[in-house]
């Protein structure tokens, strides 16, 4: 283990990982509670259609795929309903299949190594140089601070934001913050895990933090905790079995999900069953 | 608590809320209710008094489902445009930036649970009233003595002490109302704005909820109310009638003279 240690991929990818393993999983409860999922997989195309750009221009797709992403997030922070709407599934879907058919016929059009396409697909996150991992050291960090600093006003508006702005607080600047640091991950979750399983790192841990029914602040700390475990879990099992990173840590995640959600029910019928309590 | 707040109220003559020719709805080509013209001025006796039973700064929206009632109520919270016409809370257009100020004044009490409220989200009683202070505080959502001082009193007149820990997806309908309450009274407003209160509560519920808005009411701060609730519309001085299309004021006795005419 030492020794893998030793290489610098490996080293870089065990940082990586950390990294969006501790800020990511806030962005899941983000989506969950504002009900960003079909906006979270339209920006995940979009983001896709970034990375591309990227490649055939010669620059760094990670650093394309987040200029999409954010730019994404700002134009679905502008639709959405100044005060309290959410934005349409419909508008997502059409966004979505666009960028798809354009990534292809890019793919085909232009000479664009099937290798390097497939890591958009699939990610590789020991493919991170030292600059990608920087990236994701600095937006996880941002994220974090972010979240630290405006809690309460992001809880609040997470709550009911119509009833934020109609109490004179300004909840659309934080709705544009909330959604342009969701796309800025998913955007960068393309080269740590793939285009098509971003949600391994955001939406899992998020996911098993929010089984267990904790009050907001206890569930924002769990998530981080699930997603540092989920994604080193996930990649000391690719490790050991020679498994692809991604699809490993999807697996701990799954696995981390369910056992949290038993041990919510099993929580739940203890405190049902009377007379528990009283003999205990 | 309340007196404090009661300080915040209105001057004598300046309107509550004042409409000419307004035009409201969710499209321009199909106003909900049009032309409507309505001042509520604020009361003739001083604001917060303490005498029992004063009730002049109470208003009610009132009409069948869909005529306008809650579409109005958006309005003047600055959540819908105006399509047509003025419309001015507390004497400042609803159009014009300045009404950013205007809406830390004002308190709202939603009709339903947030969604937020009733999914994954879990926040406990006492993070939900202290949002209530957020208009005051800003972006930076940092609470200083007072405004914990606040959060708490409201808590504590709503008789939610022993609840404030809970999270609010544990409490029941009448529970949540009374936190949608003090959230509102955290706020310290000038002029609370009830969307059907207690529609969706029992009988003691909707009980309990009438005697909090009758204190609040005594206490001189203006009320708007939206309801279809007898109990609540008797509590009101002056109402707005929403029928087909318009809307026009009665005072809040004839009008409910007038619904118990037609029940016999």
């Amino acid at each position: 283990m030492r020794e893998l240690l030793q290489i610098p991929a490996f080293s870089r990818a065990i940082v990586a990982l950390f990294a969006c393993g501790t800020a990511f999983p806030l962005l899941g409860i983000y989506i969950l509670s504002l009900d960003l999922i079909p906006v979270r997989f339209g920006v995940m195309h979009l983001s896709l259609l970034g990375a591309t750009v990227g490649l055939i221009f010669g620059v760094d797709p990670v650093f394309f795929a987040m200029l999409f992403s954010v730019a994404a997030g700002f134009a679905i922070a502008g639709l959405s309903s100044r005060k309290s709407g959410g934005t349409s599934g419909g508008a997502m879907a059409l966004l979505m299949t666009a960028s798809l058919g354009v990534v292809f016929i890019l793919f085909y059009k232009t000479n664009i190594h099937a290798i390097e396409a497939f890591n958009l697909f699939w990610g590789n996150v020991l493919a991170l140089d030292r600059m990608e991992v920087l990236l994701v050291v600095l937006v996880s960090a941002l994220i974090l601070a972010g979240t630290i600093r405006f809690l309460r006003p992001i809880s609040a508006v997470l709550f009911d934001r119509e009833t934020a702005y109609a109490f004179g607080f300004p909840s659309t600047v934080v709705y544009t913050g909330i959604l342009v640091m969701v796309c800025a991950g998913i955007g960068l979750g393309i080269r740590i895990t793939g285009a098509l399983m971003v949600d391994a790192v955001t939406l899992l841990p998020a996911l098993a933090a929010q089984s267990l029914k904790k009050n907001f602040k206890p569930t924002m700390l769990l998530a981080s905790v699930f997603g540092v475990c989920i994604n080193l879990g996930g990649f000391a099992l690719a490790v050991v079995f020679d498994l692809p990173t991604s699809p490993a840590i999807i697996v701990v995640g799954t696995v981390v999900v369910l056992v949290c959600k038993l041990a919510a029910r099993l929580q739940r019928r203890k405190e049902r069953t009377p007379g528990r309590g009283a003999s205990a | 608590m309340s007196a404090g707040a009661a300080d915040k109220a209105p001057c004598d003559g300046q309107s509550i809320l004042s409409a000419k020719m307004l035009s409201i709805g969710y499209r321009r080509a199909q106003p909900v209710v049009r032309d409507i013209c309505v001042d509520f001025p604020a009361a003739l006796r001083k604001a917060g008094t303490g005498e029992k039973g004063q009730r002049d700064n109470v208003f009610g929206f009132v009409g069948p489902n869909g005529a306008g009632k809650t579409t109005l109520l958006k309005t003047c919270l600055g959540l819908l445009s105006p399509l047509g016409g003025e419309l001015r809370l507390l004497g400042v257009d609803t159009r014009k930036a300045c009404f950013a100020e205007t809406r830390k004044k004002l308190a709202y009490i939603p009709q339903n649970r947030p969604e937020g409220s009733s999914g994954q989200l879990r926040i406990s009683v006492r993070e939900a009233v202290s949002f209530g202070r957020l208009g005051k505080c800003g972006l930076t959502g940092r609470f200083n003595r007072a405004d914990r001082e606040a959060v708490e009193a409201a808590i504590l007149y709503c008789g939610l002490g022993t609840l404030a820990d809970k999270a609010v997806q544990d409490l029941s309908g009448g529970q949540f109302q009374r936190v949608a309450i003090a959230r509102a009274m955290a706020a310290e407003p000038a002029l609370y704005l009830f969307d059907e209160p207690g529609s969706y509560l029992d009988e003691e519920g909707q009980a309990a909820m009438q005697n909090l808005i009758r204190s609040l009411a005594e206490s001189g701060i203006p009320l708007i109310i939206v309801s279809h609730d007898r109990a609540l519309i008797a509590l009101c001085d002056t109402v707005l009638l929403f029928e087909k299309g318009t809307a026009r004021l009665l005072d809040a006795g004839a009008f409910l003279s007038k619904m118990a005419e037609r029940d016999i």
